[in-house]
């Protein structure tokens, strides 16, 4: 395990009844008991961990990407963390 | 026959205690408590020792799991609290034949102080750039009526009124105005406030009326206003709704007085006080020398306190009537939008026990405050209506006339 999917992983689990592990990684958050409310706080907290921006829905629907799994959001943070390392 | 609106429920706190049986005790001895001293909340200056009533020994965790409180400013939960007492104390059980029936009508003047502090405080001074996705729904000065609805799944009328230091007059006032024309059937009434805070206690002081002592209405001596923090809830009905529930009656809602002074942002003007008082006692039906007691604004500001000698002096004419006076924020702070929910309960208590409660820390009168102030609790045989006054500024008032049960 990588050290951002180290960093999501406890951000989730903050969120989260189940026990988390990678056999929930395609979960729906939905079925993991992360309501919207809880998503905005998880996307904020993404933010503030890995210093990125998450696009806005719309836009990330454009950019074909989605944040409704573990796995969307690994996958989002990482190209996004990629990417501020590369500008930085 | 008339179906006269009651208190059946009540729920508090505050500086003078958690619940209304810790306030009935305060309010009765106030040398039980030391309700009011320097804050211990922030420290906004190490050369002035800023004096505040402040909820003792508050913590939230004892009262909400950590989850509802990341939605809740420190004010939401204190109304949260009032609410809770006041729907027990009702004995209201809420369900699908009267929640759309029922109304929550909350005030408070300023809503989540404490939310835009610190959400400012991390943006503009500790390089943050972005702000908590929950400080819209925290700071909101209608997130105390909302969440009050969404806890008992009222689906009536629900909002907040803001009128500065009557805002919970007005929630009483437009509830009851409800009740009469039957849109509803219960209404959750009152006000909560949470504003000791560096920024807001820097603003009051730039307004000069900040004690640096303590709250002494009426009195010579006296140096200012003491900000309070809490909440007061109600629960407002038809008589007749509250006897077939066997509910107690605290006291009837006889009459309801608003006016606006039209005048001055901060001046208070007699004819607007004047204009509420005569309002309500028209609305009771009743005459001015049936007032045995006024629960006055008494806010300890020499501006208010001669301001509203003078407009009880020109409504109650001292040659026919003279009703006692007390200002209970000597004990409680002044509680801002909270205050005149907190004074009602007050009021009513005071005429379910017969005893005007003392307006605390009074020193000597001040000549100019020629009113009959009441100094030491006044036990009396004939209480049978009580007002309670909130005069805010911007000339903002309401006078609330409470009958006993």
């Amino acid at each position: 395990m990588n050290h951002i999917e180290k960093k999501l992983q406890n951000i989730i689990e903050e969120y989260t009844e189940a026990d988390f592990d990678h056999n929930l990684a395609a979960e729906n958050f939905d079925d993991l008991g992360i309501d919207s409310l809880s998503l905005v706080e998880i996307i904020f907290d993404i933010e503030e961990a890995f210093d990125i921006t998450i696009p806005q829905d719309n836009e990330l629907e454009s950019l074909g990407g989605s944040l409704n799994s573990y796995n969307d959001a690994l996958q989002l943070v990482t190209a996004l963390v990629n990417k501020r390392e590369q500008n930085d | 026959m008339t179906d006269n609106i009651v208190v059946s429920g009540l729920g508090c706190i505050s500086a003078a205690g958690d619940n209304v049986f810790e306030f009935e005790s305060m309010l009765f001895n106030p040398s039980l408590i030391s309700s009011i001293a320097p804050t211990d909340i922030m420290k906004p200056d190490e050369n002035i020792p800023f004096i505040a009533a402040q909820v003792k020994n508050y913590n939230a965790t004892n009262y909400f799991p950590k989850k509802e409180l990341k939605l809740l400013d420190r004010y939401a939960q204190f109304a949260l609290i009032s609410a809770e007492q006041a729907i027990k104390d009702a004995k209201l059980v809420f369900n699908s034949t009267n929640q759309h029936r029922t109304s929550v009508v909350h005030g408070t003047s300023i809503g989540g102080q404490e939310t835009i502090e610190s959400s400012y405080y991390e943006l503009f001074s500790q390089g943050k750039s972005r702000a908590h996705p929950f400080t819209v729904p925290k700071l909101l000065p209608s997130s105390a009526s909302a969440n009050i609805s969404m806890k008992y799944g009222i689906t009536g009328p629900t909002f907040a009124t803001s009128s500065a230091c009557s805002s919970s007059g007005h929630a009483i006032a437009m509830a009851v105005l409800m009740l009469r024309s039957n849109l509803i059937d219960h209404a959750i009434v009152g006000g909560a406030e949470a504003c000791i805070t560096k920024g807001n206690f820097y603003a009051w002081n730039g307004l000069r009326v900040l004690s640096n002592d303590t709250c002494r209405p009426f009195s010579q001596g006296r140096s200012g206003l003491v900000i309070g923090e809490g909440a007061a809830t109600l629960i407002l009905e038809r008589e007749s709704s509250a006897k077939v529930r066997n509910a107690t009656i605290y006291a009837k809602l006889a009459g309801i007085g608003m006016s606006s002074d039209a005048y001055s942002a901060v001046q208070p003007l007699a004819d607007g006080a004047i204009l509420a008082m005569n309002a309500a006692i028209n609305d009771a039906g009743i005459n001015a020398t049936d007032i045995a007691y006024i629960n006055a604004h008494g806010s300890g500001t020499i501006q208010n306190d001669q301001t509203e000698s003078q407009a009880i002096l020109s409504v109650f004419n001292p040659e026919t009537c003279s009703p006692l006076v007390s200002s209970t924020k000597g004990g409680h702070g002044h509680m801002l939008g909270a205050g005149a929910a907190l004074e009602s309960i007050a009021s009513i208590l005071a005429l379910r026990k017969q005893t005007i409660p003392a307006t605390f820390n009074f020193i000597d009168k001040d000549p100019k405050c020629n009113i009959n102030v009441v100094t030491k609790n006044d036990t009396r045989t004939e209480l049978n209506y009580a007002m309670c006054n909130s005069f805010a500024f911007g000339g903002l008032n309401t006078s609330l006339i409470f009958k006993c049960a």
